[in-house]
């Protein structure tokens, strides 16, 4: 089931994942006790994906992720707010992030 | 996953091709019908008792039989194979009209000395008879009761399982004479008629009905709840009904919904039990429930007989799972190589009971005090499992056998069948095995250690990770116990 994202909220890693660079890539392995192994399989990271995760840091708001990555990369606010939600979107159903507060 | 994997392919080899004619769950059934079971344990919780780590759920306590059972000192004798009945869930040949003699855990027990002798030597705290309809042995129960009362006291807990056709209060007044604790009737067998109950109490210290839970009869079992209550019935115990080559076909017939487990139980029996409990506390009845499902029997009744003749065979340098097998550790290499592991040994002044060499110097088993000195970058390690199997006879092709005198006429053989091996080759990952089936750390703890260790230098050693992830796992069936109600698929 999708979570409804806020982009006022302000979201972190769980403590629950361990985090493991690859050669390029990034791998992110949740290892949530109790549910089934399929949820254990690990997450690839892409490019993209690895410039959000960074900035999950459990202190900055979607809101201002967003600003500050159409800023970086010169990108709609629109197309980026998108990517950003549907991104936070999997990690949350996948229990690798966690909201931290919320507006 | 991979439980679930290994639970459908044992499944469809242990049935072969009647698999394709029973009804099994689709992935999205089970989804459901797990969210319903949660739902219905979610509605007693708090008001029923949980016993043996989840396994046993009910309100009420349990019957001081049940809880011999649970802690592992239950023996139950099948006096004959013969019956009154024709139930069409019974798990045994039906068609089969020669009895058969005293039997326990595949021993023969004819004379009722020796039955006495063997609850005394394995330190049984309860006895139980069952059948076949024990009560067409009704003088030879009787003979085994007093048998076992005169000469182990009361320090043994002693029931009798039965269908209600055959007694009477003469007979009644006999079994508490001789000793009996408990009577467990099974009112399925007689279209839930109470009238055997009635007579059994006051006679018989506990009166207790003992059935499956059959789904097509809920609604008459709700009627009888209060009833049973009111005639001074003490326990109720529901059993899951479960399939095998003697019954399948009636379950088939009765269109029942067949679970990818261990003795391979009816969804819709659990349901029922489930039902019935939340109806009892919904309407405080009262009356002591036990949901006896077919996963705690594997858990706890396999683990006892494991536990109870494990310690026989088992040689000092091996270990023990909590699931009652037993672990060997050994590491293989050059004789040079295992040469200098054992100089080690005997240089830190380990006792030399705490390992073994083979004959040509390859293997040598270490029990699991003595892994800390091992480098396991240099060495792998290979974890076999065993359990005991009891004998009637000996087996000569066996060297490790032993024989068990139980009298001095009568003795039993215990020996060891091989059931699992492991090679362990990742230094990190035998790291992780100590940790979570010797040390018994965290499971959450053990596994972030291993993501955070294990050598990811490609992207093939990603794959290569969850696989050796996927092998410790797979390593629980042997090693614990389990909790709680089995998944359903």
């Amino acid at each position: 089931m999708k979570t409804k994202i806020k982009l006022g909220a302000v979201y972190a890693p769980s403590r629950d994942v361990v985090v493991r660079k690859v050669e390029r890539d990034v791998i992110i392995i949740p290892f949530v006790s109790g549910v089934d192994d399929s949820e254990n399989e690990p997450y690839f990271l892409n490019t993209t994906g690895q410039v959000i995760w960074q900035r999950l840091d459990g202190f900055r708001s979607l809101k201002e992720i967003v600003a500050d990555l159409a800023a970086e990369f010169k990108a709609p606010v629109k197309i980026i707010e998108k990517d950003i939600i549907e991104f936070v979107e999997k990690l949350l159903m996948r229990k690798i992030l966690i909201e931290v507060s919320g507006t | 996953m991979i439980k679930k994997k290994i639970d459908i392919q044992d499944t469809r080899e242990l049935i072969g091709w009647a698999y394709y004619e029973m009804k099994w769950l689709t992935e999205s059934q089970a989804k459901e019908a797990n969210q319903k079971r949660n739902e219905l344990l979610q509605s007693i919780s708090g008001r029923v008792n949980s016993n043996f780590l989840g396994n046993k759920i009910g309100p009420g306590e349990l019957s001081p039989g049940c809880m011999t059972c649970g802690q592992g000192t239950w023996s139950c004798i099948f006096i004959n194979c013969l019956c009154t009945a024709n139930c069409f869930y019974c798990p045994q040949d039906r068609k089969n009209k020669k009895d058969q003699p005293p039997v326990e855990s595949g021993l023969i027990f004819d004379n009722p000395d020796d039955y006495v002798d063997y609850l005394e030597k394995f330190k049984f705290k309860g006895a139980s008879f069952s059948g076949g309809e024990p009560l067409l042995k009704y003088k030879k129960i009787l003979t085994y009761i007093r048998k076992i009362r005169e000469r182990l006291g009361n320090s043994i807990y002693i029931w009798l399982y039965t269908n209600g056709d055959l007694i009477d209060k003469d007979k009644l007044d006999a079994l508490k004479e001789a000793g009996l604790n408990e009577i467990r009737f099974d009112i399925s067998a007689r279209k839930y008629d109470l009238k055997a109950l009635k007579m059994a109490v006051g006679i018989i210290d506990k009166v207790t009905v003992e059935i499956p839970a059959v789904p097509e009869d809920y609604e008459i079992l709700k009627k009888r709840l209060p009833l049973m209550k009111a005639i001074g019935v003490a326990h109720l115990n529901l059993h899951q009904l479960f399939a095998n080559q003697y019954c399948y076909k009636q379950f088939n017939d009765r269109r029942y919904t067949f679970l990818h487990q261990p003795n391979i139980p009816v969804l819709e029996s659990e349901m029922t039990a489930l039902r019935i409990i939340k109806y009892a506390t919904d309407k405080n009845i009262g009356l002591p429930i036990n949901y006896c499902c077919s996963i705690y029997k594997h858990r706890f009744q396999q683990k006892a007989y494991r536990e109870r003749f494990q310690t026989f065979i088992k040689e000092r340098y091996e270990g023990s799972t909590e699931s009652g097998f037993i672990r060997r550790l050994a590491i293989q290499d050059k004789p040079v190589n295992i040469k200098k592991l054992v100089k080690m040994f005997q240089e830190n002044k380990c006792n030399d009971s705490l390992w073994s060499l083979n004959k040509d110097t390859s293997e040598l088993i270490v029990h699991q005090s003595l892994l800390k000195y091992i480098d396991f970058n240099r060495h792998g390690l290979i974890v076999t499992y065993f359990a005991p199997q009891l004998r009637n006879v000996v087996d000569e092709e066996d060297e490790n056998g032993k024989q068990i005198a139980l009298n001095s006429s009568r003795n039993i053989f215990i020996d060891r069948k091989f059931v699992h091996e492991m090679k362990i080759k990742n230094p990190v990952t035998i790291k992780s095995f100590q940790k979570l089936f010797i040390r018994k750390m965290n499971n959450g703890d053990v596994f972030k250690k291993f993501y955070r260790d294990y050598d990811l230098k490609t992207k093939a050693d990603i794959d290569r990770m969850m696989n050796e992830k996927t092998r410790l796992d797979y390593l629980k069936i042997w090693e614990f116990i389990g909790s709680g109600l089995y998944e359903i698929y």
